[in-house]
C-alpha cells in the first residue's frame, strides 16, 4: 500500500466533501444574492426598474455560477481529506500510514495492512454525512422567497414601471422586426450592394444602441427618428447624381475631359481609358492640385453627405497635402467611381429597401407610442394598433382618452385632433395666440401630456397630411426632438384665508416644472423659428456686422 | 535493537485482548477502571487507585495476578508501619554452629504485584520507602541494592474520606505513579450480580493467561506501537496545555491550576496510549487514545490552587477543558 493507493481509496469521500463544500458554497452565495434581490425589489417599489423578477434571476443565476466557481477552490487538500477520512472511524490510521511510507519495520508493514483492511472494510463515502447549518438554509430561502414574493405588491412606481417594462418589451420587438426587414433586403432587392447593406446595418446598429439607452417612450421615438433621419440622408445620397455632379465639374477642365465624357457615356472601358491615361501622365504638382481642387468642388457641389462626397473629400484633402501621389491619386479616384457605378445600379432597389425598412419604423414607432395608452386602458394585447392604421382614427382616440388634458387647451388645438393631423405634438397646452398659430403649422397637437404627445408620433406619417400649405414637403423634413420648455405661464392660484386671525394673503405658485416632455417638430419649422429668434435678437443688441454676416450665413447653410 | 517480529505482535494482541476479558469475567462492572489498570501495567508503571472502601480494589488487584500469573502481595499501610515493614531487613541467622550473621529478608515488595492498601495511612518516612521500589525497581538496605523482580507494580490504593490522621502523599510521590484511577461506586445491575457473584458456594477458577516473560514482550511490543507526528504533536499540546505559565493554556488552567505536569505526565499519555491502541486491535496511537488515558495520567500531576478547591473544580474538569480547547490538527 502506498501514498497513491490511499488517495485512490479516498476519492470517493473527496468527491462528498467538494460537494458538501459546494452545497455551503451555493447557500452562502444564494443568502447573499438574495440579499440583494431584496434590495433591489424593495428599490424597484420606488424607483423605476422594470424586469425586477427577470433582474432577480439573473441575480441569482449569476451567484449560482460564481459559487460553482468558487466552490472549485474548495477542493480538499490531501491532509484535509486524511484528517476527515481519519475521523470517520478510522482513529488516525491513515494519517499512521501516510507517516511511515518508508519505513519496513514489521509493526509499520503491520499498520499498513490494519489501514488497508479498515479502508477496504469502511465506506468512507457513505460515512460522511452532508450536514449543513439549517440556519443558513432557511436564511437563504427566506430571502430569496421573500423578495420574490414582494415583486408582486405594486410600490409606488408600479405604474411607470409596467410602461417602462411595455416600452423596453416593444424596442425590442421592433429591433428585431426591423433587423428581419433589413436582413430580408438582400432577398428582396437583389441588385442592392454590399455597401448598401453596410449603411442598413450601420443604422441599425445606431438604432440599437440609442434603444439601449432609452429610458423613456421619448428616447425610443426619438431613436427611431433619427434612424429615420439616417434612412433620408441615404435616400438623398443618389450615386447617379454625384456622379453626375462630379462630371459636370471634371468637364471644366481639359485635363480630366475625357474622364468626364466617359462619366456621360456611362461606358466603363472608356472611363478606364481616361483614367489610365491621367495616371500615366508624369507627375505635376499643378495638376494634381487641379484635380484634388477639382474632386474637392465635385464633393461640395454635391451638398449631401454622401459616401461619394465624403470619400472625395478626403480624397481631396490628401492630394492637396501632397499625402499621395498623382498615380495613387488616379487610382483612388477609379476605384470611387467603380463603387459609385456599383451603388448606382442598385439605387433602385436600395430606395425599395429603404422603403420597407422605413415602413418597418412606422410600424415601430405606432408600436412603441401606442405603450403609455395600453398600459394605461390594461389592455395591452387588444390596442395593438396594426400598420396602416388610420391617423384621423387615431387622432380622436386621443380625444377621447383624454379628455381631461385636452379641455385645458385651445379650441384650435382640438380641431386640429380631429383633423387627425401629425402635429408632432407641439401643441402648447393652456397658451393661445403663437400656439394656436404653431398648431396650424404643424398640423396641430394632440394636447398636453405625454399620451397626447405619443399620438403626435403615432398619427405622423400614417395621417399624412400637414395642414400648412406651401412649399414644404414631408421629404423635406427632419425630425429632431426638441425639449418643450414651461414656465411663466402657469396659473395663479389665490387662497383666502387668515393668517394670525387677520387679514387674508394671496399666495402665487411658482411656475412650473422646468421642462415638460418634448415632441417632433419638423425641421424646417425649427429652422424658422430659431432663425427669426436669431434675426430679431441681433436687431435689438449692438452686434458687429462682420458677426450678424456669420450668423446669417450659418443659417444659409442650414437651408 | 531487536524488533518484535510479526508473529509477536499478532500474540501481544490477543494475549492483551485474553488478559481483559479474563479479568472482566471475574470482575462485575468496573470495566474503564480494568482497563485502564491493565493499560498502566502493561506500560510497566504504577496504579493510584482512589475509591471507597469494598469497591473491590483488593479483588482486582488478587485476579490481575493470577491472570497474569504474576506473585502478588498486599500491604496494608498504617501510621505505625515502618519502612523495614515494606522492604525486609536484615536479621540474624544463627547457624547450627551457633555462628550467627546478618541475612537480608525481604519485606512484602518482594512481588510482582504489590497491594500497597491505603498507603496515605503510612508517616511519610514509610511512604517514602516505596519511592525507590516504585521508580527503579530495586531496594537499597545496608548498603546493598536489591533488583525487584520483574515485572514490578505497586497498586497503591487511598480512601478519599476519613482523612484524619492521615499523610496525603506528596507531589513527588505523586508523580511516580502512572495513573491515578478513580474507582466509582457500582451500579444497581453492578451490584446485583457482584451479590449474585460472591454470595454463592461457587468456586472461582481464575485462568492464567500470561506470565512474567510473556508481560515483559508485550511491555516492549508496545514501545513499538507508532505514533504519527500530528498524534505525538496533539499529546505534547495536551501537556503543555496543563501548565498555567503556558501561552497556549486554556482559560481554566491560568486561573484555577497552581503547578502543571512534568514531563513524566508526557511519557504517561505516550506509553499508556500505545497500549490502549493495542488493547483496541491496532497498531497505531489515535487521538482518542491520547484522550482518554490523558485523564488517568495527568489528573494526579495536576495541582489546583484554592481557588479551584473553592469552586469546586477538579483536575478532571481541567482536562476536559484542556481537551476541549487543544485542537487535533494544527
Amino acid at each position: 500500500m502506498d501514498k497513491k493507493y490511499i488517495l485512490k481509496a479516498l476519492r470517493p469521500l473527496k468527491l462528498k466533501i467538494f460537494f458538501h463544500r459546494a452545497i455551503e458554497v451555493f447557500l452562502y452565495s444564494l443568502t447573499a444574492t438574495g440579499i440583494i434581490s431584496l434590495v433591489l425589489v424593495l428599490a424597484s417599489m420606488l424607483y423605476v426598474i422594470p424586469f425586477v423578477r427577470h433582474k432577480m434571476l439573473v441575480i441569482i443565476g449569476v451567484g449560482l455560477y460564481i459559487a460553482l466557481n468558487v466552490s472549485l477552490f474548495f477542493i480538499p487538500a490531501k491532509k484535509q481529506l486524511i484528517m476527515t477520512a481519519d475521523s470517520l472511524g478510522l482513529k488516525e490510521r491513515i494519517i499512521t500510514a501516510w507517516y511511515l511510507m518508508g519505513d519496513n519495520s514489521e509493526v509499520a508493514m503491520l499498520q499498513r495492512q490494519d489501514t488497508k483492511r479498515a479502508l477496504e472494510s469502511t465506506n468512507l463515502a457513505s460515512a460522511y454525512r452532508i450536514r449543513v447549518d439549517k440556519r443558513l438554509y432557511i436564511t437563504a430561502a427566506c430571502l430569496v422567497i421573500t423578495a420574490f414574493l414582494l415583486t408582486f405588491i405594486p410600490g409606488r412606481v408600479h405604474g411607470d414601471t409596467v410602461i417602462r417594462e411595455s416600452l423596453i418589451q416593444k424596442m425590442k420587438e421592433s429591433e428585431k422586426q426591423i433587423e428581419d426587414e433589413i436582413k430580408s433586403q438582400k432577398q428582396k432587392n437583389p441588385e442592392i450592394s454590399d455597401e448598401q447593406m453596410e449603411q442598413l446595418k450601420e443604422a441599425l446598429e445606431k438604432l440599437k444602441g440609442e434603444f439601449r439607452k432609452a429610458k423613456s417612450e421619448e428616447d425610443a421615438l426619438k431613436a427611431l427618428a433619427q434612424m429615420e433621419n439616417q434612412l433620408d440622408n441615404l435616400k438623398r445620397q443618389d450615386p447617379l447624381r454625384g456622379l453626375k455632379t462630379l462630371e459636370n465639374v471634371l468637364n471644366n477642365s481639359q485635363l480630366t475631359r475625357d474622364i468626364a465624357e466617359a462619366l456621360a457615356e456611362k461606358d466603363g472601358e472608356s472611363l478606364r481609358e481616361a483614367l489610365e491615361k491621367l495616371a500615366e501622365e508624369p507627375d505635376n504638382d499643378e495638376k494634381i492640385k487641379e484635380l484634388a481642387e477639382m474632386l474637392k468642388q465635385a464633393a461640395m457641389n454635391m451638398g449631401d453627405n454622401s459616401m461619394l462626397s465624403d470619400a472625395l473629400q478626403n480624397l481631396a484633402a490628401s492630394a492637396g497635402s501632397g499625402e499621395i501621389s498623382g498615380n495613387e491619386l488616379v487610382q483612388s479616384l477609379m476605384e470611387l467611381i467603380q463603387q459609385a457605378e456599383e451603388n448606382a445600379a442598385g439605387q433602385q432597389d436600395f430606395e425599395n429597401a429603404l422603403g420597407d425598412v422605413g415602413n418597418a419604423l412606422g410600424n415601430a414607432r405606432r408600436s412603441i407610442s401606442a405603450v403609455d395608452r395600453r398600459v394605461a386602458s390594461g389592455n395591452t394585447g387588444r390596442m395593438q394598433r396594426q400598420p396602416g392604421e388610420s391617423g384621423n382614427n387615431n387622432g380622436s382616440d386621443e380625444g377621447g382618452q383624454q379628455p381631461g388634458n385636452n379641455s385645458g387647451s385651445q379650441g384650435g388645438n382640438q380641431n386640429q385632433n380631429q383633423a387627425g393631423n401629425e402635429g408632432g405634438g407641439m401643441a402648447r397646452n393652456g397658451s393661445s395666440g403663437n400656439n394656436q398659430q404653431m398648431g396650424g403649422e404643424s398640423g396641430g397637437g394632440a394636447g398636453e401630456g405625454s399620451t397626447g404627445t405619443d399620438m403626435g408620433y403615432s398619427d405622423g406619417e400614417q395621417s399624412g397630411g400637414r395642414r400648412a400649405p406651401g412649399e414644404w414637403k414631408e421629404e423635406d423634413y427632419k425630425r429632431i426632438y426638441v425639449p418643450e420648455h414651461l414656465g411663466g405661464e402657469g396659473n395663479e392660484i389665490t387662497l383666502s384665508g387668515r393668517v394670525l386671525d387677520s387679514g387674508s394673503s394671496t399666495y402665487s405658485e411658482a411656475d412650473g416644472a422646468p421642462v415638460k416632455k418634448g415632441a417632433m417638430v419638423p425641421y424646417r419649422e425649427v429652422l424658422s423659428e430659431y432663425r427669426t429668434e436669431a434675426v430679431q435678437s441681433m436687431e435689438k443688441q449692438d452686434i458687429p456686422s462682420g458677426m450678424k454676416e456669420l450668423v446669417k450665413s450659418y443659417f444659409s447653410s442650414l437651408d | 535493537m531487536v524488533q518484535t517480529d510479526r508473529e509477536s505482535f499478532e500474540k501481544v494482541l490477543e494475549t492483551v485482548s485474553r488478559i481483559e476479558a479474563e479479568v472482566s469475567r471475574h470482575m462485575i462492572g468496573q470495566k474503564e477502571v480494568i482497563r485502564q489498570v491493565i493499560i498502566c501495567m502493561l506500560a510497566g508503571g504504577n496504579v493510584l487507585l482512589e475509591g471507597m472502601p469494598g469497591l473491590g480494589k483488593t479483588r482486582l488487584v488478587n485476579i490481575l495476578g493470577k491472570v497474569m500469573g504474576l506473585q502478588f502481595s498486599r500491604i496494608q499501610f498504617t501510621p505505625d508501619l515502618m519502612p523495614a515493614d515494606v522492604t525486609g531487613t536484615n536479621i540474624i541467622d544463627r547457624e547450627e554452629g551457633g555462628q550467627g550473621m546478618f541475612k537480608f529478608q525481604p519485606g512484602p515488595i518482594f512481588s510482582n504485584i504489590v497491594l500497597a492498601d491505603e498507603i496515605n495511612r503510612a508517616t511519610p518516612k514509610t511512604q517514602s520507602a516505596m519511592l525507590q521500589a516504585m521508580q527503579e525497581k530495586t531496594v537499597t538496605i545496608a548498603n546493598t541494592t536489591y533488583e525487584l523482580p520483574t515485572p514490578f507494580f505497586v497498586l497503591a490504593t487511598q480512601n478519599p474520606i476519613e482523612m484524619e490522621g492521615t499523610y496525603p502523599l506528596p507531589e513527588a510521590q505523586m508523580d511516580r505513579f502512572l495513573f491515578k484511577l478513580n474507582v466509582p461506586s457500582p451500579g444497581f445491575d453492578e451490584l446485583k450480580g457482584i451479590i449474585n457473584l460472591t454470595t454463592k458456594n461457587t468456586e472461582e477458577t481464575v485462568e492464567k493467561v500470561t506470565n512474567a516473560e510473556e508481560i515483559i514482550k508485550i511491555q516492549k511490543a508496545a514501545r513499538e506501537i507508532p505514533i504519527a507526528e500530528p498524534v505525538l504533536d496533539y499529546a505534547i499540546r495536551i501537556v503543555m496545555a496543563t501548565r498555567p505559565d503556558d501561552a497556549a493554556s486554556p482559560e481554566p488552567v491560568k486561573k484555577y491550576v497552581r503547578y502543571g505536569s512534568s514531563p513524566r505526565g508526557a511519557q504517561a499519555v505516550i506509553s499508556t496510549a500505545r497500549i490502549r491502541a493495542l488493547l483496541c486491535g491496532r497498531y497505531n496511537v489515535s487521538f482518542e487514545d491520547i484522550q482518554t488515558v490523558a485523564y488517568p495520567s495527568l489528573r494526579h500531576r495536576i495541582f489546583v490552587n484554592f481557588d479551584a478547591v473553592s469552586d469546586n473544580i477538579t483536575p478532571d474538569m481541567i482536562i476536559d477543558g484542556i481537551i476541549k480547547d487543544v485542537k487535533t490538527y494544527q
